[in-house]
């Protein structure tokens, strides 16, 4: 017989990833490394020098009453738009699922959005919430809801709440997507055989359905709390951060600083975001992806 | 009885679900109607017919507000992003798989690049420096270097599903090894190389971010920032403003309507696998 | 081999026409001009202006509009930092943006310039540092002050207020008659800056005097230390807290407060000398001659100092690609064509010589102000650090109360800019 020898490792050569690494390295890694200096500095757009100041950044960070609302702004974004977003894209999956009439044409309107930029949809809403005549408050009244008719952008207690909506509204159809691809691997024997022994539908789907569902929760779960730890554009233009600082977040505040040229601050607080995000995430992938295994 | 249950929870859920597609719906029907009025009517939000049709919105906006280049703009960017992205990450890739040993850590840094943010203020200075800051070359390595990560972990995952006794077969017959990534494992992998383009598409032609901060020059401005500055000079006129919006929104619409059979299963095979 | 050599021409090409992308600006004539104006400047006669422009030479005009206020200045000096010029552009007032811009450096000088002998002697001196001008001034002296509408006023018969106590009772009248006494426009942000501003000159300025400003310029003296400027903060708050703002003051937008104005609801607001240009863009010159009327914010115990707003300038930016024909184009701007269109379109104080004043009433009042000797510029001309956030602060203010709150993140915003820009004393 034979032997055929097995393909060196030479074969692959080195000099193949090159262009990669070279993006990747110097528009990436080198200004994440840099961003640890310049987060060290004086650096901002007056100065013709810029200069060593240590943490003062940093300790200037956190003495800002508006970066710590901004901070829990953005917690309280991320964590509510990431259970919400999931709870319905899983129900509408599962809707979707039950081969009702119509659920292909039904699976692609509940996407669209997710398509469409989010910077359309922040301006869409911003008439869709107009206080006195946009189309919601419209069909509230016209529903005989008018005390829930409010002023969704204006009023600094609820500013934040309907941004959330927004963005659910946006990515609902996301996880719908990739949760009904899940369901759909399901293996028929599994439901079969828990009917056989008895299983209501909530049985059903603790001990079938979401453990099965275990990578696209994962999937969706993670992607959901890094993309809205990072949500900018949105806020930016239905509220601006505003009213006064009611749904400040910590991507706005970055841009408040940048744009007044202060960016040895800037960089010092997109280091913190930076931080943030692999504290929650990388902990949240940990657990989910430990959970995935086990099952 | 059962039958008549489940029958019943079916009507429940066939009529839930189109409530849902409504609330998707109604905006964009409000968006569409609205265009065609005038400014006074159009700012009343109403789901009416137009009173009077309105074409001057159109006319207007096609006209003064540069579209045509805001499109070019976004079109060649995100045109040279997928080119470079999939061939890069795809040689990467390659590589990463095949070769294995020390270049999982070389793996293993374009994850983090999934997790970290940008530092997008010292990515200018870095740009500046460089004299790439402002240009079409610096904002396309940029979103470049951004859609490596996703690619190169994309590809990897794919990849394993191609025996190296392939490779190796190729290798022997004497095919040279850019005949090899090129004419054999390039088209097998080209299921993964759309999941990519679908979602590097969707992000860099929908990206506000990079062209804020990367891009100062307006003739350079892409489809994003076009609305951006429209919308600021003219947020008051809804008539305008929406039939802005109709335009902005009407070929990512037909194209997603068209190919959303393709779209939606590339995205869904790229979650499943990974 | 030929693989490779293959790829490698590819990849040079398309890195080759990514570089050509990059540097296809074309030159020859005819040439597009860019100006940056702010947004608050009325586009339509500079519009008009351009197209005359172009009759005349050819080059086409493109403008390009930012948002006025403290970030307009960093968004230029950002551009100058990336060496992204736009080849005219509009700056905010003052020889202190020479210094932020480094204007020996960067900027044309139009010292000896034929253009400097058409200006006002006072504008000239305010355009003049180190016996140098970078800057051509542009339109007239703007004002900050109370605009109401006079048929309002006769409706509920009321006169010109010569006090505080006169003003509330003013105000309490036109909401028992049903009108809106004033309207802030909360949720577009900058209006609300205008109370504090034209309050100052009447409250603060008394107090702390010249001095006391100059204080204020070197850090010896705090925003949150000034008793008078609180009691400035106190009064805006009682006007809403005394239901004198219409219902919703967070959710006040520019263009409502204008339509409102113009459709008699509203009797006062708080605005500047644009808010006149856009009533008579809006409704009509009749409109604007014969209802609408000025008035500074009345002191304690009788009128106030009236808030005058220094002209705007233009400035060409020497390492742009098209100077000189920039610098034609600002000659051009400053040539009697284009100055008519625009003070027919914008009469007002001009800072240019030989314009015939066609005041309207309301300007009227300003200049008899001035002449009265009972005005002063803005304190933010006055002063080379800046107020950042004011209107986001003001709009916290509003949502809680908190009037101390607001002067401590006014102090402190102040103070780190002013560190920022490293000016003597910070």
């Amino acid at each position: 017989m034979v032997s055929i020898q097995r393909s060196s490792q030479k074969s692959y050569p080195l000099y193949f990833g090159l262009p990669a690494i070279a993006v990747f390295a110097t528009l990436f890694l080198v200004p994440t490394i840099t961003s640890f200096y310049y987060s060290l500095t004086n650096w901002n757009i007056h100065a013709r020098t810029t200069e060593f100041i240590g943490l003062e950044n940093f300790r200037r960070l956190f003495a800002d009453k508006k970066l710590v609302a901004a901070i829990w702004h953005t917690l309280v974004y991320a964590g509510s738009v990431t259970v919400l977003r999931n709870t319905f894209g899983l129900i509408i999956a599962m809707m979707l699922n039950m081969k009702i009439r119509g659920r292909n044409v039904l699976r692609t309107v509940i996407f669209l959005p997710f398509v469409i930029a989010p910077i359309v949809i922040g301006y869409l809403f911003t008439a869709l919430y107009h206080p006195g005549h946009g189309l919601i408050n419209q069909l509230l009244r016209g529903c005989g809801l008018s005390f829930m008719a409010i002023d969704w952008l204006n009023d600094p207690r609820y500013a934040l709440m309907s941004t959330i909506l927004v963005d659910i509204w946006r990515t609902t159809g996301f996880a719908m997507v990739i949760f009904l691809a899940g369901l759909q691997l399901i293996p028929k024997e599994l439901y079969e055989s828990a009917d056989l022994d008895g299983a209501g539908a909530w049985s059903r789907f603790r001990h079938v359905t979401f453990p099965l569902l275990a990578s696209s929760l994962t999937v969706n779960m993670v992607i959901s709390l890094i993309g809205t730890m990072k949500v900018f554009v949105m806020i930016l233009v239905l509220t601006n951060g505003g009213p006064g600082y009611a749904t400040q977040v910590f991507n706005t505040y970055i841009m408040s600083a940048f744009s007044i040229g202060r960016y040895g601050y800037a960089t010092a607080a997109n280091l913190l975001l930076f931080v943030m995000i692999t504290v929650i995430g990388m902990p949240v992938l940990f657990v989910l992806r430990r959970r995935e295994v086990e099952l | 009885m059962i039958g008549t249950r489940a029958r019943a929870t079916m009507w429940i859920v066939q009529i839930a679900a189109i409530l849902i597609a409504a609330i998707v719906i109604i905006p964009f029907l409000m968006i569409l109607l609205n265009s065609f009025k005038g400014i006074r009517e159009a700012a009343l939000f109403r789901l009416s017919l137009p009173t009077e049709w309105v074409f001057s919105n159109y006319v207007k906006v096609l006209s003064t507000s540069h579209i045509a280049r805001g499109f070019a703009n976004s079109l060649f960017i995100c045109g040279s992003v997928v080119v470079l992205g999939n061939l890069f990450g795809a040689m990467a890739a390659f590589l990463i798989q095949r070769r294995g040993g020390r270049l999982k850590l070389l793996y293993t840094t374009f994850i983090l690049g999934l997790i970290l943010p940008v530092s997008i203020i010292p990515t200018i200075k870095l740009m500046m420096q460089l004299g790439i800051h402002n240009t079409y070359l610096g904002i396309i390595l940029f979103y470049t270097a951004t859609a490596l990560p996703f690619t190169v972990f994309l590809l990897t995952g794919f990849l394993k599903s191609i025996p190296r006794e392939m490779d190796e077969a190729a290798l022997v017959e004497g095919s040279s090894f850019f005949r090899l990534f090129f004419q054999i494992i390039m088209p097998l992998i080209s299921p993964a190389l759309i999941t990519v383009t679908i979602v590097v598409t969707v992000n860099t032609w929908n990206d506000f971010f990079a062209p804020f901060y990367l891009i100062s020059d307006s003739r350079k401005w892409t489809i994003i920032l076009q609305i951006f500055s429209f919308m600021s000079q003219y947020q008051t006129n809804w008539g305008l403003v929406f039939a802005f919006m109709v335009i902005v929104v009407s070929p990512v619409l037909i194209i997603y309507l068209v190919l959303q059979k393709h779209i939606l299963a590339g995205l869904t095979a790229g979650s499943v696998k990974g | 081999m030929k693989n490779r050599l293959l790829i490698l021409v590819m990849m040079s090409a398309l890195v080759g026409t990514l570089f050509a992308a990059g540097g296809q600006e074309g030159e020859g004539q005819p040439v597009t001009l860019s100006v940056v104006l702010h947004n608050t400047t009325l586009r339509g006669p500079f519009e008009d202006i351009f197209a005359l422009y172009k009759a005349k030479t050819g080059n086409t005009v493109e403008i390009l509009t930012l948002a006025a206020g403290e970030d307009y200045g960093v968004m230029m000096q950002t551009r100058f930092a990336t060496n992204d010029y736009p080849d005219v552009f509009e700056m905010d007032p003052g020889t202190k943006q020479y210094i932020k811009l480094r204007a020996e450096e960067t900027l044309y000088d139009w010292t000896n310039d034929p253009i400097i002998d058409r200006i006002t002697e006072s504008t000239r001196e305010f355009q003049t540092l180190n016996g140098k001008i970078f800057g051509i001034p542009w339109g007239s002296t703007g004002n900050l002050g109370v605009y109401y509408n006079k048929d309002v006023f006769d409706a509920i018969g009321a006169s010109v207020p010569q006090s505080w106590d006169e003003l509330i009772e003013v105000a309490q009248d036109a909401k028992a008659a049903g009108y809106i006494p004033f309207y802030e426009a909360g949720k577009t942000g900058w209006p609300l800056q205008i109370f504090p501003l034209d309050g100052w000159t009447t409250y603060v300025d008394p107090v702390i005097g010249d001095e006391g400003v100059q204080a204020l310029e070197v850090n010896e003296l705090r925003l949150n230390e000034i008793p008078a400027f609180r009691d400035v903060f106190v009064k805006f708050l009682e006007l809403r807290d005394l239901g004198l703002d219409q219902d919703n003051l967070l959710a006040g937008d520019y263009e409502e407060q204008q339509e409102l104005f113009g459709t008699g609801k509203v009797a006062m607001v708080l605005q500047g000398h644009w808010f006149l240009t856009i009533l008579i863009d809006k409704f009509g010159e009749d409109f604007a001659r014969n209802s609408v009327g000025w008035f500074p914010l009345p002191a304690e115990d009788g009128p106030g100092t009236a808030t005058l707003y220094a002209a705007s300038q233009f400035m060409v930016p020497k390492l742009a690609d098209n100077v000189e024909t920039s610098a034609e184009l600002v000659r051009f701007m400053t040539g009697p064509e284009a100055l008519e269109i625009w003070y027919t379109a914008n009469p007002g104080i001009a800072v240019y010589k030989g314009v015939t004043a066609d005041l309207y009433p309301a300007q009227q009042v300003v200049q008899d102000f001035v002449d009265m000797g009972k005005a002063k510029v803005n304190v933010q001309n006055r002063l080379s650090s800046s107020f950042i956030d004011f209107p986001q602060l003001l709009q916290q203010m509003f949502i809680d109360g908190d009037v101390d709150n607001a002067l401590d993140t006014l102090d402190e915003n102040y103070r780190v800019t002013g560190e920022a820009r490293q000016l003597p004393g910070f």
